[in-house]
């Protein structure tokens, strides 16, 4: 089955070039410096782990609205547990990532055994988790204990002394398995053959609704990474954290070559469609450029990302 | 003489490898039902597609004439405002929306700039009477059967004073009184003087409505008739350019225990309407039972129910080989040696957008990934294996299935049901909108598939079909089992449709 189309990876991976080429001219080579490119791949490590979710869950044909607020309420958890509980970091996180699949698997039941489109459901979720996220912090902002080992984990590289930024690690982790998964196992193809023709997929023998469950918890249990990454990463949970992530995960998949409709899209394009919105982001602030123009341009490449994509294809 | 409503004068349009239209001249005129014949891929759609501003002028070569004066077509309105209506397979309607809403759909009238609703009711109304159609304008469109959607796609054509009307495989979908509407409609239209060109695989149908008809072979215009001078087996002679052969086989009912057997099976809608009626049989190995019956007929949903893909209730009893089965979905279907070739393989037969492995792959990912990871090899063996015993074309199994023709998309979905090797296989309209060619070869892969032991339990409406291919026919009739015929010897066309339509059956039918 087809992952990207051809010419639209090679269209990303030139327009990724051109911001870089253009941002490196633009900031005297600052942006390219190891320290930033550092600073990138740790900026955009949420917004990636969370497009490599969200990219199974619009294969299917579905689409989860609440992963940037459970990914805040999450992180709050997590904050919670290790700074009032004085839970241990590890256990505090494998927790978190289980609840998150949890509820994951709540959206799931919801959306597929109860027939309420994932559209309603997640964008309940969204709001439930933000109430959840403002209960669990009470409005202010929750800092880890200082000797906390996962306070030290959002700036710690591996292995430890050289090497990777800790977050770039554990995305590198989500991607390899998630895409892996998506092309080399039948769940994976199950998933692209539902969202691509969900009758075909029930009548060939696939466990529709099962498929469904299966792609909103582990969405869920990455929303879970991605809330630990995001406490882990400035040491503490602030109640607005997570806040819109989920469109820029969508935007991400959207970008690297999903089809909102379902059976299109993959993890190496949703990455790099996170890394492009993340380099817009960091180099127009890099550039000194206004806060406001990030947005403009974000939902620019967006739109424009699609066009060039429609642009390809013969009408239907 | 008036000039003919509609004109090409050598017309040739060519696509990427492919000669679609070869000086094609072609005419028809006011008052007339025009068929236009040919298999899949002959150039009819393609010559309706310049007919109705698809094919933009300058595209192809040669003229199109409409009232004898050079039409140039530049878009789908172009070819509206000239009068020229074209109604196609799948209907353009706005489900949502009301008859009258869909009939004044882009020329509202208005008052001071806002809906006139009271024009818009009565101008509905007048086009229902002249259709004499019994309808209110204000039930959405959703709510209305197949055969009221194609009136009121009719009456929009009406309401934008078309008069020259192309209709597409028009009773595809219809049920037989709806199809005696619709012909009853065209005679008044062509009566009014509109000129129709009607296409259609079903030669009995041209037999009844056409005036003329004009033949249509890869491209090429091989020439016009009058009905009246015309033989249906001339006419496929003309279509395929050699002669078809009758009935393939007569076969003996087979003796071996029955594969699967039902006994009362009800299906019911999720609103309690039973679809089928407390109905028996038996499809035993190394046969082929053919279900005859009109669209509406049931037999859909008897075999949706059968391979667990039904989502309303069921009753009765269901055997297999013998031993009573509760089958609850498509996997345990597949699970008990079953496959179902789906009715409509663009709903949800095929992923068009997917290649032709992945196609024929989808039931078989568990077989060709032995430790939870995908064999890539094995997998394109399978299908590489699938699609040369099927002769898939191109041979080229990586190609996607929507760039294939009609037939090789069939055998696309056919292989697909192929995979698992099943026992026990169902086939809905195994033939349905594939060319004179392919579906020999369908029919001659079902007998093969019957030969070697499975037991084939096949739905079809198209009288030919069921006749060539059954060893025992069933004609079903409002979800009942309305005659069965155990005998092929004793089994005529006219016996097994009066079955299927409801018409008094002929005692002791003429053989055929």
């Amino acid at each position: 089955m087809r992952r990207m189309k051809k010419p639209g990876a090679y269209a990303m991976a030139a327009a990724l070039l051109l911001i870089w080429t253009y941002f490196a001219v633009a900031t005297g080579g600052l942006f390219l410096s190891p320290r930033n490119l550092a600073n990138l791949t740790r900026q955009s490590s949420v917004t990636a782990v969370l497009a490599v979710g969200m990219t199974l869950v619009i294969a299917a044909g579905h689409i989860d609205l609440s992963v940037g607020s459970l990914a805040g309420f999450l992180g709050a958890a997590m904050a919670v547990a290790v700074a009032r509980l004085g839970l241990p970091s590890g256990l505090a996180a494998a927790g978190v990532l289980a609840l998150g699949a949890g509820l994951g698997a709540f959206h799931g039941f919801l959306t597929a055994y109860q027939r309420i489109p994932s559209f309603i459901v997640t964008l309940g979720g969204l709001m439930a988790y933000k109430g959840g996220m403002l209960a669990l912090t009470g409005g202010l902002t929750i800092p880890l204990p200082t000797d906390a080992w996962a306070r030290s984990l959002g700036n710690a590289n591996v292995p430890p002394g050289w090497g990777l930024p800790a977050p770039l690690v554990a995305v590198a982790v989500f991607a390899a398995l998630f895409w892996g998964m998506s092309v080399w196992t039948p769940f994976g193809r199950r998933i692209y053959a539902t969202g691509g023709n969900e009758e075909a997929a029930r009548l060939a023998g696939v466990n529709t609704r099962r498929i469904a469950l299966a792609v909103f918890s582990l969405m869920g249990a990455v929303a879970g990474a991605a809330g630990v990454i995001l406490t882990a990463r400035v040491g503490s949970a602030s109640p607005e954290a997570g806040k819109l992530l989920e469109l820029d995960a969508i935007a991400a998949c959207v970008i690297g070559g999903a089809s909102l409709m379902g059976g299109r899209g993959g993890v190496p394009g949703s990455l790099l469609g996170a890394l492009v919105m993340t380099s817009l982001d960091n180099g127009m602030s890099l550039a000194n450029w206004g806060p406001f123009w990030q947005d403009i341009m974000k939902g620019g490449a967006l739109v424009a990302a699609v066009w060039f994509d429609m642009r390809g294809q013969p009408e239907r | 003489m008036q000039p003919p409503a509609v004109q090409t004068v050598c017309v040739s349009k060519r696509f990427p490898g492919v000669l679609a239209l070869d000086d094609v001249s072609f005419e028809a005129r006011y008052g007339e039902i025009h068929a236009l014949c040919g298999e899949n891929g002959a150039g009819k759609s393609t010559l309706i597609g310049i007919l109705s501003g698809r094919w933009q002028i300058g595209s192809y070569e040669g003229e199109l004439r409409i009232d004898g004066k050079t039409a140039r077509f530049r878009n789908a309105r172009d070819s509206q405002n000239a009068g020229a209506a074209v109604i196609h397979q799948e209907l353009a309607l706005a489900p949502t929306m009301s008859i009258e809403e869909n009939i004044a759909l882009g020329r509202e009238p208005t008052r001071y700039g806002l809906l006139d609703k009271r024009r818009m009711r009565s101008e509905c109304v007048r086009l229902m009477e002249t259709l004499q159609l019994d309808a209110d304008p204000a039930q959405p469109v959703s709510q209305l059967g197949v055969g009221l959607r194609q009136m009121t796609e009719i009456a929009k054509a009406l309401a934008r004073d078309a008069k020259i009307l192309a209709l597409d495989e028009p009773t595809s979908a219809l049920t037989q009184t709806e199809k005696e509407t619709l012909f009853a409609v065209l005679q008044r239209l062509k009566q009014s003087g509109t000129a129709l060109i009607y296409i259609s695989h079903r030669l009995e149908e041209l037999f009844e409505i056409a005036d003329r008809a004009t033949v249509l072979r890869d491209g090429q215009s091989v020439g016009t008739w009058r009905m009246d001078e015309l033989t249906p087996s001339f006419l496929v002679e003309k279509m395929i350019g050699r002669e078809l052969e009758s009935r393939t086989h007569t076969k003996k009912a087979s003796e071996a225990q029955p594969a699967l057997t039902l006994q009362n099976w009800s299906v019911y809608t999720g609103a309690g309407q039973a679809k089928v009626d407390e109905l028996s049989l038996e499809a035993r190995p190394g046969e082929i039972l053919g279900l005859a019956g009109m669209m509406g007929c049931g037999s859909s949903e008897l075999l949706l129910s059968v391979f667990g893909a039904w989502k309303g209730r069921t009753e009765g009893r269901l055997e297999i080989d013998g031993k009573p089965a509760r089958i609850r979905s498509p996997i345990e279907a597949m699970r008990a040696g079953m496959a179902l070739l789906t009715e409509d393989r663009k709903r949800d037969g095929l992923w068009l957008d997917e290649s032709v492995e992945a196609n024929l792959t989808a039931p078989i990912l568990d077989q060709v990934a032995p430790h939870g990871l995908l064999n890539r090899k094995e997998r394109r063996r399978r299908a590489d294996e699938m699609a040369r015993r099927l002769d898939i074309r191109p041979p080229d199994i990586q190609a996607e299935a929507r760039s294939l023709s009609g037939g090789n998309q069939q055998k696309t979905a056919i292989g697909k049901a192929l995979m698992t090797q099943p026992r026990i296989l169902l086939l809905n309209e195994p033939t349905r909108g594939v060319d004179v060619g392919a579906k020999a070869e369908i029919h001659r892969l079902a007998r093969r598939l019957a030969k070697q032991g499975a037991a084939v339990l096949m739905a079809s409406s198209d009288m030919t079909e069921i006749l060539q291919l059954s060893d025992r026919i069933l004609a079903m009739r409002n979800g009942r089992a309305a005659a069965q015929f155990d005998d092929m010897e004793r089994a005529s066309g006219e016996a097994v449709l009066a079955a299927a339509v409801g018409a008094d059956a002929p005692e002791n039918a003429p053989l055929k």
